[in-house]
């Protein structure tokens, strides 16, 4: 049996220095071990690239750890009712769900999200990106001065995206993506702040209140977007319930929404630090599918994952056991040294460029092809329409997030 | 150990070894042939592993079994969808295929 076990002084998980660059801070992790037991989160932490990617595809984990968000949430809340509905939801979610009930959910689920159905939906993700950035041009006009490009473009591509897929009009698009940052509070680990923790309650409820509205519409009146198409599953039987339709059609607004946005703000802020890229992409020497896969790797929006230990196993010479908890960081497999070279470079072309930005296994990202689709066109697209743009600060605020790596803004002059 | 031959989406043809038993998105993913992902890694959750098998290995390798996962997933492949279609996670390497040629194609997502 054999643990090893972080010094004292290396526990803090989310202190200045891991929350600014995680890839040093986890990278000294794995420097002692790649995977390691740390004694303050009380969990192992997975750094290197080839046990997070076994740990993730293999079987030695679950992600079925809802029970411990119930403790969480009710603890919180002191039981209150809203606590009860946002549990109620977030147990359907496919995220905690194992097979059979895992597979079953997926392949229902995966149609409007595969590379098939993406693929014919490029026409229209172009389409909205070229009307943000009128949208964004002329607000500028009308307006000058510096902008939060956070808020102001990349949170918009995602909402007015997915929105558009599920058939919901233009001006609820921002009102989905507020709800959908509150809520990043409650699930993705944000630390301290109990009165946003009431406010991300609060979110969950209206989004809630929203998507059962909407679902009770496309039944009486079935349009051609996704939620019709779920809707028409659920209702021919084909094993669906109700409220893994609600369930589901909350987590795709959610899920793709803070993801998308900061892979297109830290991108953003990469490529104001790297002039040669900001070149290449003006000029347009470097394929955009390529480029967006080196943003993924280099600077990709989930920090880290987690599992509980499923069974009893030995990784990387430690000892694991079933009910443990474990944190895979996914920033810190895509710059392992071992599994890439010079791994703290950006290169746009860099290719193999096997990055796990959207996890492995079972649960990998379902929306994968869409998220690439609309970073491919949103990036490059920014940059062409605005080539000189400078980000105001050299030293931007992150997110004190566990499974983010997300900006707190992005300050722009945009010319 | 047996070998695949991979013929990648720039025509370029990859003789790789690959252990018995491995699939072939494992073989193509350690060699890393241009053009296959296997994202999910052999789960079949992403279909970003889909290959054409030649023709004159079609027979031996066969098409994904009716009603399973895997037939039902390769209407989700972003390239086009062939008799000869195939998500090679699925595919493992016995002595009986060694020699097997697969087109990757031109694109998985
Ligand atoms: C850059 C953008 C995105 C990134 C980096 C990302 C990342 C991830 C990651 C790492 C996972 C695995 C979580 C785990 O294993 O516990 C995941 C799962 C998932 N993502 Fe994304 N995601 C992005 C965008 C999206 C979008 C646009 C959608 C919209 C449909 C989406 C929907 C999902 C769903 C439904 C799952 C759960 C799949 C399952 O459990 O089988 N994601 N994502």
């Amino acid at each position: 049996m054999s643990k090893t076990v972080l010094p004292d002084h290396m526990t803090d998980l989310l202190s200045p220095v891991a929350v600014k660059d995680p890839y040093m801070y986890f990278g000294k992790y794995r420097e002692i071990s790649p995977v390691v037991w740390n004694p303050q989160w009380k969990g192992w932490i997975f750094t290197s690239n080839a046990t997070v990617r076994e740990g993730l595809a293999g079987d030695t984990m679950t992600s079925d750890r809802i029970t411990r968000f119930e403790d969480q949430l009710t603890s919180r809340a002191g039981g209150d009712q809203n606590a009860d509905i946002i549990y109620r939801t977030m147990v359907q979610w496919i995220v905690y769900a194992t097979p059979p009930r895992h597979t079953h959910l997926r392949l229902l689920l995966s149609k409007p999200f595969s590379p098939r159905a993406v693929k014919n939906q490029k026409a229209v993700v172009e389409t909205i990106i070229a009307e943000l950035l009128d949208e964004l041009e002329q607000k500028i006009k009308n307006k000058p001065g510096p902008v939060d490009l956070l808020r102001e473009y990349a949170a918009q591509v995602p909402a007015r995206v997915i929105s558009r897929l599920m058939g919901i009009p233009d001006q609820d698009a921002a009102k989905l993506g507020h709800w959908s940052e509150e809520l990043t509070l409650l699930i993705l680990g944000a630390m301290g702040a109990e009165d946003r923790h009431s406010r991300a309650k609060e979110a969950f409820i209206e989004l809630e209140n929203y998507v059962r509205k909407m679902v009770a519409a496309r039944r009486k009146n079935p349009g051609t977007d996704l939620v019709s198409d779920w809707v028409a599953a659920r209702d021919s039987n084909v094993g669906l319930t109700e409220e893994e339709l609600i369930s589901s059609c909350i987590l795709v607004i959610f899920g793709g929404h803070e993801t998308t946005m900061n892979l297109i703000a830290n991108s953003l802020l990469a490529v104001h630090q790297h002039p040669a890229a900001r070149q290449a992409l003006i000029e347009g020497s470097v394929d955009s599918a390529m480029a967006v896969e080196e943003f993924l790797r280099f600077c990709g929006p989930t920090r880290s994952i987690l599992r509980d230990v499923a069974k009893d196993h030995e990784v990387a010479g430690q000892t694991l056991r079933a009910g443990e908890r474990a944190l895979f960081v996914l920033a810190a497999a895509n710059q392992d040294p071992g599994a890439f070279e010079d791994p703290g470079t950006l290169k746009l072309d860099r290719s193999p460029n096997r990055h796990i930005a959207f996890g492995t296994g079972i649960h990998q990202c379902l929306g994968a092809p869409l998220a690439r689709l609309e970073a491919q066109v949103a990036i490059p697209e920014f940059v062409r329409r605005f080539p000189g743009y400078r980000v105001l600060t050299e030293d931007p605020e992150w997110q004190p997030l566990l499974m983010t790596r997300g900006l707190k803004a992005l300050p722009t002059e945009v010319l | 150990m047996p070998t695949v031959n991979y013929i990648d989406p720039a025509g370029i043809q990859h003789e790789v070894e690959v252990p018995l038993g491995q699939s072939l998105m494992e073989g193509a993913v350690r060699d890393g042939i241009v053009g296959m992902l296997g994202e999910c890694g052999g789960n079949l959750s992403c279909v970003t592993c889909h290959v054409y098998i030649d023709d004159a290995w079609f027979d031996r390798v066969g098409p994904a079994l009716e009603g399973s996962l895997e037939e039902e997933l390769l209407d989700n492949v972003s390239a086009e969808r062939l008799p000869s279609s195939r998500l090679s996670c699925q595919i493992h390497i016995g002595a009986e295929l060694d020699g097997v040629v697969v087109r990757v194609p031109p694109r998985q997502t």
